[in-house]
């Protein structure tokens, strides 16, 4: 007798977007997965115009200043557009968060306060519940119990005090995806360890034994692949684990993925035959079986 | 020992005079802290009100399983007092409370208290426990920490006080409060998950008698009320309805309603036979009045007959509509009534008529279909829209003609109410009354919501239509329970007593009261608090609280050490310390005090229950601080194998395969080390919780930011609120002892206010008159054997002993409890003494140290004499130390109740002589805790006579300049010493000795040879012992011999006196524990770490460049004293570690200067220190007491300090009543330790101090004089020095003074002296009952058993 309550059409999800330099180079199929997931779920994404450099990899290392002034730049052009500014690079991510610090510090405004956006890095909107329900509701293609553990790295949710977040120890939001995409996301404790991106060209040393001892930490939690939301971490793990196997043939060699990768591979309507090209370690072998 | 009379009452409550000050107080919190502070606020005088917030007082230290350093179980030592406050007459526990607001001022407060009712009344509750199996609700128990449910209804454990049950409830559940017919939806919802389909479909009968109908057309406002629809979708509530509804056709083949009352004579007329009329009818039925339905229509159903035959088949209508008049209702069809026809005839006919007719016809159209309807509306003027009566009295509405067109569940709550409002009518109760309260929606919070939605997220469940049991089962167990309480009534039909309320409410009280006492108590940090050690994600990883109720026999795993990941047990056990301790990243700056000490008793208690256990403690400093805290770590690491690592765990890493734990950390040397461990325990640290932060600002209680008390260095239990005081963590991170201490201090603070209206509002407790006759009679000799939980049933069979125990002479009734020292089986034990005559009473359960007072006190109750009474101790003797042989141990339990049993025949009615109690104080020692004793005491109106040896008073606060926050310790000893000399109340002698002391219990008589050289006798009731101590002055490191090294207090000195003097010295290196942890000072003096911080921060305050090294151990900067170690870290001071084994200094002089050299642990390498000044931390010795502890026959450790009557319990008491301890001479302590220390000592005194008499035990030695031969022997063997020689020339033994030690009894050579309650045909009869009755026929069978075994 009483009418089932009617869902509300939901309002088209907006966000300016910053794609910083790794994304227009070398981690170029994350920027096309994180596109195509924008298409696939409805969700506008506006290029910040005329955005610069985040100042990550080597102006927060010389001049504080300037490492502040260089993200505070995209941060200003952002907040006019008065959306939310969306990141999927952990390292501009942190950076142009640490300037929105700044400027607080400096300024003394406070959350809520305009001209003020939010700056999310893509795993923050993983983690809100719509985002994971618009996902879920979106699959085609399960993983179909796909063994994988989500990797966060070291600057997604670390130091709170900058990143805002709730679980800077434990993050879930990828352990949740991977789940709602039908695999299985196994419980591991190197989840925020540190894979030495920033040392691999000075200290390739120390960083093949840091990622050598994810992988394997990955195998030993009985899983078939790495995620990600890092280009650093996703270049650095891919390219050091052919290192290692060249140093040792029994070196486990796991495939990885950006989340957007496989988001986009799940709710897509056909499958695309680039999909992985640009991956070092083929993941086709995995992916094939389940359709993917 | 039994209090008769209160000095300053006059044997009844008085009413208060209009100026005086209120003679109660309010004590916030009944952890241990308000516990002890009650029961010395009640035994002195004053009425107490002790709120607790929640339903069972006992806090922190009833969920522990031991305490240290004495290995005590927390349960066994605490619930004596546990029981004391429940009987006492002058305390009345509030549980569920909180404190709205405080109004008035010191002597005149109102505390405003809201109560959450416990919906179970105290008076009627037996603690059966029959309602606990039949709630069908399980939560997680707050008391096992959430390792194991309890029910909604539960007790928060089984010694719990008040041991009535209480029922957890949040509130209304939306869908209850949303049904218009006020159906118990969580309730059947959650009998139909527990697959009681009969029972659930009953409670839906109770406000609804269509469930089949409705259960197929209910319009659902519940379901559109559901909390569960913000998680995915309602429960499918209707559904699950009409499944209850088809299981009973198909079970019972129809409709089963309860059979009605007997039937009564009232008679009542429902008009209409719709659904409000036939639900009306039906409940008046039930109650067993004589109902007659008149129906305009040929058939009866009203609306219902208009639902669609698809929605509601016609036979399904039927089945109900009948099955509610053969419940013996007339009915009339075809029968139409008019208006004038009710108010001329059936209002005189009937003694209630209901109007049930259907929609008005008022003002519509007369053509409407409705025109068949008598317009009855016109009868009455008016109703009340809650009672539903009219302006009439006796006439009533229901139904659309009350609620106008609104679905049938409406019209069914409303035909419901009108029954409800006849049947009060009738028995002439208020209509009203209860009906109209505003409800209390009840919802479960947002983390929990949240939870619920997160699980919905990952693992969506499809909405299937529920047909057919099991899916009902399923649906129903989507329910998140949001009133907590389901309200199925189960408990209420359970209950034998009646004890349920369930419409109770929560009520607001006003309290005089006089002063306040605030001990709320602390919460554990939460354990994932510090992320990277895994707690909440790896299985294995629990808190140290978790773990103290694993380790404890009545926890969750019943006492077996076990891991929670898959039940088996750990070898390799890590404690983490400092987790939400000394971190700033987590607002958490402080020390918490205890945390080194638990996990040490953690590890031994581990490894004694299974030595296997390899225990490691990861740490910073190891802070064994109290007394006796270094030796019990010292065996903890020798005698038990405890493993200590000084390392800072930086992660925690599970492994995939087995959820075993890596733990990674760098070592002293500085290497990265892992290692693996089965169970990881985090030693989680204090806090005050967020509550009591905005309870404190509520009341105008300043705190600090992290919640503790501000208060006056000199005022350590007063709070910035004049009145209110406090004791406890509240006060600052502390253990057991000094907690209990605080609280003994605080109860002298809060009663020193009000010591004018002392004895104003207590109650006496009413004299038992024995009935002597019986008691000398035949033996009728009643045996209790207690399970002690599972102390003892795990091991003995206690139903075989209590069967045996019937066999047995004289016995003539056996039982076994569950914990015969509860409240409910002491009343059980009252009731049945008097129901059987019992003349004699054996209680086999635990230890009578702790508990024959206890059972002793209910014996007298009973009207019975105590002494006829033993205890058999079949646990800490037999179940505890035989835990393998089951059957060996039962044996032993029956032998010993048999011995005990045979005791008591032997046992004879004793009187106890009274004796009048002095109320002078006698303060030995005029330091400051001598002085602070003397000054509260004088306060609170007791005489006092201090005495010191000195010429002048001061003792060791004489060498200070400073406390540690700062404060001028000299300006305060000067205000203090004025005051003392001053006080008109306080006679001091300075430059005494005290020479002699003799006297008893509140009659006194010392001996003090005073500066003048005269004798003097100072008569007093009781002794505050406080003789203090003084720096110590070991000959090491150059002290004495090399200009350039001093003491501490030396140091502090000379900052003070003569900074200038110091302008010289560039570097100061300091050196804790010269002298001190070593073979001949084994303890740690407390004091100097942080004096050696204070003058740090004071040498950088008056030079910011000079160098200062401070070479440590441990640094103990215990509690507050952190923050201050930190301070002294941020001005530069170096701390420098060294190990007097491992790690030597090595001290030489230079041109007068000081040179050290160490190994500096965190450069990895020797460094050389230069020092102008050396300054040595050399620890604290007591004053020589050797005479005076002769005197007065007081204990001592070997390094000289007082020892207390229970390092947990007693902390300020000796081991006889009426002497009392404070200051140094108990221990090393600070400034506001020792003020509080000494306050204590008077709230202790004050409980004896304050009485007129006292009776004396019956226990003492009696000569026989006709065989005396004077001989002498027994006034020599007397430790106490009693016997004498009397007038007739024979021994003679003084019963006030007499200890009942029993030694002049084994000494006396002609055997004439008697001790009574242990004499020798009672011991006789005991060893005539020892063997094995049937050791001989038993020979064959249990010939393998050694000679001389313990069994």
């Amino acid at each position: 007798m009483a009418p089932e309550e009617t869902k509300e059409k939901e309002a088209q999800e907006e966000y300016t977007y910053y794609p910083g330099c790794s994304l227009h180079g070398t981690a170029h199929e994350y920027e096309d997965s994180v596109q195509e997931v924008a298409r696939l779920l409805d969700i506008r994404l506006t290029e910040i115009p005329d955005w610069n450099c985040c100042g990550a990899s080597s102006a927060h290392m010389t001049d504080h200043g300037l490492a502040v002034d260089l993200a505070a730049r995209n941060l200003r052009i952002a907040e006019k557009t008065g959306k939310d500014l969306l990141v999927p690079c952990a390292a501009c991510f942190h950076r142009l968060k640490a300037a929105e610090k700044a400027i607080d510090a400096e300024t003394g405004r406070q959350g809520g306060q305009t001209p003020k956006i939010g700056v999310l890095h893509l795993s923050d909107w993983l983690r809100r519940p719509e985002s994971l329900r618009k996902i879920r509701d979106a699959v085609k293609t399960p993983l179909k119990g796909l063994r994988l553990v989500p990797y966060y790295g070291c600057l997604i949710t670390r130091p709170p005090s900058i990143t805002d977040s709730e679980e800077h120890e434990d993050p879930k939001s990828m352990d949740f995806l991977i789940q709602i995409l039908g695999g299985e996301a196994k419980r591991w404790s190197h989840k925020t360890e540190c894979c030495g991106g920033s040392l691999a060209l000075g200290r390739s040393d120390i960083t093949n034994a840091l990622v050598s001892k994810l992988v394997k930490a990955a195998v030993r939690a009985d899983a078939q692949g790495i995620l990600t939301m890092c280009p650093m971490c996703q270049a650095n793990l891919e390219t050091n684990q052919l290192e290692l196997k060249q140093q040792d043939s029994g070196h486990p060699v796991l495939p990885i993925f950006f989340a957007t990768e496989l988001i986009a591979a799940c709710i897509s309507e056909s499958m695309s035959a680039n999909r992985w090209k640009a991956h070092l370690v083929d993941p086709q072998g995995l992916l094939s079986p389940l359709g993917l | 020992m039994n209090e008769t009379s209160q000095r300053g009452s006059e044997g009844k409550p008085q009413t208060r005079t209009p100026e005086g000050p209120v003679g109660a107080i309010l004590v916030m919190g009944a952890g241990i802290a308000g516990i002890q502070a009650s029961l010395d606020l009640a035994n002195s005088g004053f009425r107490v009100y002790l709120a607790e917030k929640s339903t069972a007082i006992g806090g922190k230290m009833a969920t522990l399983d031991k305490t240290f350093p004495t290995n005590d179980c927390a349960m066994c030592i605490v619930s004596p007092k546990l029981v004391e406050v429940g009987r006492h007459p002058n305390i009345d526990v509030l549980t569920s409370a909180e404190l709205l607001g405080l109004e008035g001022t010191v002597g005149r407060f109102t505390a405003k208290i809201k109560q959450q009712p416990r919906y179970v009344s105290p008076d009627l509750c037996t603690g059966c426990g029959s309602c606990v199996e039949v709630c069908p609700i399980e939560v997680p128990s707050e008391f096992e920490q959430g390792l194991a449910p309890r029910k909604a209804i539960y007790k928060l454990y089984p010694q719990a006080i008040p041991s009535t049950f209480a029922i957890t409830k949040r509130g209304t559940a939306p869908c209850r409060a949303a049904c218009p017919a006020n159906i118990s939806v969580q309730g059947y919802v959650a009998l139909t998950e527990a697959g009681r389909f009969e029972e659930a479909l009953a409670l839906v009968r109770q406000d609804n008698p269509f469930p089949g109908i409705s259960g197929l057309a209910c319009p659902r406002p519940c379901e559109r009320a559901c909390t569960r629809k913000q998680v995915d979708h309602a429960v499918q509530i209707r559904a699950l309805k009409h499944v209850l509804f088809e299981h009973e056709a198909k079970q019972k083949g129809g409709i089963v309603f309860p059979a009605p009352a007997p039937d009564k004579e009232e008679r009542i007329a429902v008009i209409g036979g719709g659904p409000a009329g036939l639900t009306a009818a039906c409940y008046l039925r039930l109650q067993g009045y004589e109902v007659t339905i008149f129906e305009a229509e040929t058939e009866p159903g009203g609306s219902l007959r208009k639902l669609a035959e698809k929605v509601v088949p016609g036979a399904v209508r039927q089945a109900e509509i009948d099955a509610i008049l053969n419940l013996g209702i007339k009915i009339h069809l075809d029968s139409r009534i008019q208006a004038e026809e009710i108010l001329s005839k059936f209002s005189l006919t009937y003694h209630a008529v209901l109007l049930a007719t259907g929609p008005s016809r008022k003002g519509k159209d007369a053509d409407q279909e409705a025109s068949d309807i008598s317009d009855v509306s016109s009868v009455f003027r008016e109703f009340d829209p809650v009672t539903l009566q009219t302006n009439l009295g006796n006439i009533f509405v229901c139904g659309e003609l009350a609620l106008g067109k609104k679905p049938f569940i409406n019209a069914i709550g409303s035909g419901k109410e009108a029954a409800v409002s006849i049947d009060r009518s009738l028995r002439r109760v208020s209509l009203r009354e209860g009906r109209d309260l505003p409800t209390r929606l009840g919802k479960p919070p947002a983390e929990e919501v949240d939870a619920y939605r997160e699980k919905a997220l990952l693992a969506p469940q499809e909405k299937t239509k529920v047909v057919g049991e099991e899916l009902a089962v399923e649906e129903a167990g989507r329910c998140m329970a949001c009133g907590v309480c389901c309200e199925c009534y189960q408990c209420v039909e359970a209950c034998p007593a009646g004890a349920l309320h369930h419409e109770d409410r929560e009520k607001t009280v006003d309290l005089n009261v006089g002063s306040v006492i605030l001990s709320p108590g602390f919460d554990t940090v939460p354990g994932d608090l510090r992320g990277e050690f895994g707690y909440g994600v790896y299985p294995n990883v629990v808190t140290s609280i978790e773990f103290e109720r694993i380790l404890s026999a009545s926890g969750p795993t019943s006492g077996h050490v076990q891991r929670p990941s898959d039940e088996e047990e750990p070898r390799r056990i890590a404690w983490i310390q400092c987790v939400g301790s000394r971190d700033t990243t987590c607002n958490r700056d402080y020390c918490s005090s205890v945390c080194c000490m638990y996990a040490t008793k953690e590890a031994v208690i581990a490894r004694e229950h299974d030595p296997n256990i390899e225990a490691t403690i990861f740490y910073i400093d190891l802070r064994a601080f109290g007394k006796g805290f270094d030796d019990y770590v010292t065996a903890a690491e020798k005698k038990h194998g405890v493993r200590y690592v000084r390392a800072m765990v930086s992660k925690v890493y599970e492994q995939p395969e087995n959820n075993n734990l890596e733990i990674r950390y760098v070592d002293e040397k500085g290497e990265i080390c892992t290692e693996e461990f089965d169970l990881v325990v985090l030693s989680v640290g204090v806090q005050v919780s967020e509550q009591v932060k905005e309870q404190a600002k509520a009341l105008g209680v300043e705190v600090d930011p992290f919640g503790f008390t501000k208060k006056p260095t000199f005022e350590p239990l007063a709070t910035s609120r004049p009145g209110v005081f406090t004791c406890g963590v509240f006060n600052g991170p502390k253990d057991i002892p000094e907690t209990v201490s605080e609280a003994s201090g605080a109860a002298a603070c809060a009663g020193g206010v009000l010591s004018s209206a002392r004895g104003t509002l207590v109650e006496e407790s009413p004299f038992q008159v024995e009935s002597s006759g019986e008691q000398n009679g035949d033996p009728r000799i009643g045996v209790f054997i207690c399970h002690c939980g599972i102390n003892i049933s795990a091991i003995v069979d206690v139903q075989a002993v209590a069967e045996y125990a019937r066999s047995l002479p004289g016995v003539v009734y056996s039982t076994n409890q569950l914990y015969a020292c509860s409240q409910d089986n002491q009343d059980k034990l009252r009731e049945i003494i008097q129901e059987h005559r019992l003349n004699r009473v054996v209680i086999s359960s635990c230890s009578p140290r702790t508990h024959e007072p206890l059972f002793q006190e209910t014996l007298q109750q009973a009207g019975l004499n105590k002494y006829l009474f033993d205890m058999a101790n079949i646990r800490d003797q037999c179940s505890w130390v035989h835990r393998t042989d089951n059957e060996r141990a039962t044996r032993k339990a029956m032998r010993l109740t048999r011995m005990a049993v045979a005791n008591v025949t032997q046992t004879v009615p004793l009187n106890e002589s009274e004796i009048s109690i002095r109320s002078e104080l006698l303060v030995i020692g005029g330091g400051l805790a001598g002085m602070t004793a003397a000054r509260e005491a004088a306060t609170q109106g007791f005489p006092v006579v201090l005495v010191e040896q000195e010429p002048e008073l001061g003792g060791h606060l004489r060498n200070l300049r400073r406390t540690v926050d700062g404060k001028n310790a000299q300006a305060f000893l000067n205000e203090l010493r004025n005051q003392v000399l001053a006080d008109p109340g306080i006679e001091v002698l300075t430059g005494a000795v005290v020479v002699g002391h003799s006297g008893y219990l509140g009659n006194y008589s010392t001996e003090v040879m005073t500066s003048a050289g005269t004798a003097r006798t100072v008569e007093h009731g009781a002794v505050v012992v406080a003789t203090g101590g003084e720096e110590a002055r070991p000959e090491v490191f150059g002290l004495g011999s090399e200009e350039c090294v001093l003491t501490q207090t030396d140091l502090e000195r000379r900052i003070e006196d003569d900074p200038d003097g110091l302008k010289g010295a560039q570097s100061v290196v300091m050196v804790q524990c010269a002298g001190s942890r070593d073979e001949e000072r084994p303890y740690c003096s407390r004091v100097c770490c942080p004096q050696a911080i204070k003058n740090a921060i004071a040498l950088k305050a008056l030079r910011p460049n000079i160098r200062v090294d401070v070479l440590y151990r441990d640094i103990r900067s215990y509690g507050l004293i952190e923050l201050k170690y930190m301070e002294a870290r941020k001005l530069g001071v170096n701390f420098v570690r060294y190990d007097p084994e491992t790690n030597p200094i090595d001290v030489s002089f230079e041109n007068g200067k000081a040179v050290a050299m160490v190994n500096d642990t965190s450069l990895q390498r020797r460094v050389r220190l230069d020092a102008d000044l050396l300054v040595l931390s050399v620890g604290a010795d007591p004053a020589d007491t050797e005479e005076l502890a002769t005197q007065l026959k007081t204990p001592r450790n070997e390094a000289g300090f007082f020892i207390e009557a229970h390092a947990k319990l007693r902390p300020v008491d000796f081991a006889s009543d009426g002497l009392y301890l404070a200051g140094l001479a108990h221990y090393p302590k600070s400034i506001p330790e020792t003020i509080s220390q000494a306050k204590a000592a008077v709230g202790r005194a004050a409980t004896i101090l304050a009485k007129e008499s006292l009776r004396l035990s019956g226990i003492v030695s009696y000569v026989n004089p006709e065989q005396c031969a004077v001989c002498l022997t027994c006034v020599r063997a007397c430790p106490y020095g009693v016997p004498f020689i009397n007038e007739d020339h024979t021994a003679e033994i003084n019963p006030a003074l007499c200890h009942g030690c029993g030694i002049c009894v084994a000494e006396c050579p002609a055997q004439t002296i008697v001790l009574r309650h242990y004499t020798q045909g009672q011991l006789l009869a005991k060893i005539e009952a020892l063997p094995e009755e049937d050791e001989v026929s038993r020979a064959g069978e249990v010939q393998n058993v050694e000679a001389g075994s313990s069994l």
